[in-house]
């Protein structure tokens, strides 16, 4: 999966910003430490677009094309663009209109703050998932050897949902249709208050109709991240069967999901223990 | 570790780090994508930063990104290369150290292995090769340049197995210079595997781990033919490259006969694509289709020349017996220059001793 200014990455975050998303919950476990799962996602989302520029992008002094990106946000009765600019016609913006969209932190080492979420209302996740798929469509006819990354970030009450069995089997078909032959991976974190042990890189269906539904619009992990020899991630056993999905995780696991999509796309992953003698290119 | 896990580290350990490592008075130059970290190149094995000293002298400090890289068996292998390039005073390649530095409980390796090379100014091979497209006397010239290059490297024992437009840098005098220690290996350290593969577009897809000869062969012709198709048609570079994927793709080094890259190659040399011809390019895409193990029945595999040992001052201090010995001073290492551009006596000459 590796972005070049030639073939750019499309990177693609649909963020859930529903009110629910306003809860709190526990991200330092020794000192009890409590934040919204909301300022958890944004957090995590501006940390990933920050190691996008600084780990794929930058090279030789300047910022080069690779990472094109689109963010989005299912919240109310709408699915709005989430960055501070006009939506691009297309659904997405080149890295020299996307990187200087966070205002200049104040201090060094400060994190760019490119998404900002105000939880309120509703999450209209499958018009969303829609609005994506469009995008991914349109990016695919533009650039069809590029490969294509979908971060979908939620705390999904499902129930208010109306999913239906045709609307499940719809958003999986427009899925395979819009993606193609290409080098695609979703990644899919879910939170939710639903009490149920947490489902972490999943080999078989989950049960539960949502987490079901979740599990098939996963991709699985890329494979890369397990040729180069890792059996795990963050402690989480993972195999190649493993779908890039998370139930239920905790904040830090969370957090290492999110950042394992900046981590993908130039196919440069942190091995978790890589065996003697193996091999990565340069 | 990625260049964004490191940079914050390395700015709070930046003072510590640089005397330990001997460089007393040097600092880190600041910039980065949002100017607000440290300067830095990025590669897949270490992360590279520019420490420079009052005096503007500079260095490369170089950080491993991936633990294979830092373990023991490698940095002995380092080091057994650094000293080869130092007993052969090569100016091919820069001079390097393995240092150590522990950086607490911030990082897992202890002590971490830091490398301290001197630092190469200068341009990628990519940027002189996009620049000068439309100037073919300077792309001969670079040309001209990388063989010497490759020629000096073979002749000192060496072979690199990640020759690639960003790992040639071209120096403001013209000279070309190859970084990356990590693909340098000697003939006498008589290697089992190689730890890597190289760049997937400048090296053979067969290439495996088992193959430890003759890794820069593939490269190299793969550049000295892009570089000659080049000065007959400028526009096989028609919007600046990404050095991810310069010009080949891994599919055009699968598929050399269905790929239209190459065909454009063949074109501006003058090659008819449907008929057979004795053609280096020709011998070169049949190479790529053929197993690496056999890339010696397409392309002519280099004879070394013989080159006399140099002495060096610790075998004249050590082994002549020296009757009235003199305080030892620092070496000055004199300044060697290549011939920028061959003159057609030159080139008649050479050929001359070729034969």
């Amino acid at each position: 999966m590796k972005a070049t200014t030639t073939n750019p990455a499309l990177v693609m975050i649909l963020v859930d910003g529903s009110h629910s998303t306003g809860a709190s919950w526990v991200i330092d476990d020794k000192t009890g430490q409590e934040s919204t799962v909301s300022r958890s996602i944004q957090d995590g989302v501006n940390r990933a677009l920050h190691d996008l520029i600084i780990n794929v992008c930058y090279a030789d002094g300047v910022i080069l094309g690779r990472i094109n990106l689109g963010v989005v946000v299912a919240q109310g009765d709408e699915v709005r663009w989430g960055l501070d600019c006009e939506e691009p016609e297309d659904g997405w913006l080149d890295v020299a209109s996307w990187a200087n969209l966070a205002p200049q932190p104040a201090n060094a080492n400060e994190i760019p703050q490119w998404l900002s979420l105000q939880p309120e209302g509703k999450t209209p996740l499958i018009e969303g998932w829609e609005s994506c798929f469009s995008t991914i469509e349109k990016y695919r006819q533009q650039y069809p050897e590029s490969s294509v990354l979908l971060m979908t970030l939620t705390d999904g009450l499902f129930s208010e949902l109306d999913l239906t069995e045709e609307i499940q089997d719809d958003l999986s078909k427009r899925q395979a249709s819009c993606v193609g032959d290409a080098s695609y991976l979703h990644l899919i974190g879910h939170i939710s208050p639903d009490g149920k042990p947490a489902t972490l890189f999943p080999e078989e269906l989950p049960e539960g109709e949502y987490e079901q539904l979740l599990f098939e619009l996963s991709t699985v992990l890329p494979s890369h991240l397990l040729d180069n020899g890792a059996t795990e991630f963050c402690g989480v056993p993972i195999s190649k069967r493993s779908r890039a999905y998370v139930h239920n995780a905790d904040h830090g696991l969370l957090s290492e999901l999110i950042q394992l999509g900046s981590r993908v796309v130039d196919g440069n992953v942190v091995v978790v223990n890589p065996t003697k003698g193996e091999t990565e290119e340069e | 570790m990625l260049a964004s896990d490191w940079l914050p580290i390395l700015e709070s350990h930046q003072d510590e780090l640089l005397d330990e490592i001997g460089l007393y008075g040097y600092e880190f130059i600041q910039g980065g994508p949002f100017g607000n970290t440290l300067e830095y190149r990025c590669g897949a094995q270490w992360l590279v930063l520019e420490a420079v000293h009052h005096d503007g002298s500079k260095k490369a400090v170089r950080v491993p990104v991936h633990d294979r890289f830092a373990q023991e068996d490698h940095l002995d292998r380092l080091r057994y290369v650094s000293n080869k390039l130092k007993e052969q005073d090569a100016d091919w390649f820069p001079f390097f150290e393995i240092e150590e530095y522990d950086f607490g409980s911030d990082i897992d390796l202890s002590p971490c292995p830091v490398m301290v090379m001197d630092w190469i100014e200068g341009e990628t091979y990519a940027s002189a090769m996009w620049k000068n497209r439309e100037d073919p006397h300077e792309l001969e010239n670079l040309d001209y340049q990388l063989s010497n290059l490759i020629q000096e490297m073979r002749d000192g024992g060496f072979d690199h197995g990640d020759v690639s437009v960003s790992n040639l840098r071209v120096r403001a005098n013209g000279m070309m210079m190859l970084l990356d220690p990590d693909s340098l290996v000697h003939e006498s350290m008589e290697l089992s595997e190689s730890l890597e593969l190289g760049h997937p577009t400048w090296n053979h897809p067969g290439r495996g781990v088992e193959h430890t000869k003759h890794l820069h062969i593939i490269p190299f012709e793969l550049m000295k033919w892009f570089n000659r198709s080049l000065q007959n048609n400028s526009n096989l570079l028609e919007q600046e490259p990404d050095l991810e994927e310069f010009y080949y793709t891994e599919y055009d080094l699968k598929n050399p006969y269905q790929s239209q890259r190459f065909l454009r190659l063949m074109s501006a040399c003058n090659l008819n694509p449907h008929a057979f011809q004795d053609h280096d390019l020709i011998h070169l895409m049949d190479a790529l289709e053929d197993d690496f193990d056999n890339i010696g029945q397409h392309i002519e595999l280099p004879q070394k020349k013989s080159i006399e040992p140099r002495v060096t001052i610790e075998y004249l201090l050590n082994v002549q017996p020296i009757k009235k010995p003199h305080p030892r001073q620092e070496r000055v290492k004199k300044p060697k220059q290549r011939v920028l551009k061959p003159t057609p006596f030159f080139q008649e000459f050479n050929r001359f001793n070729e034969e």
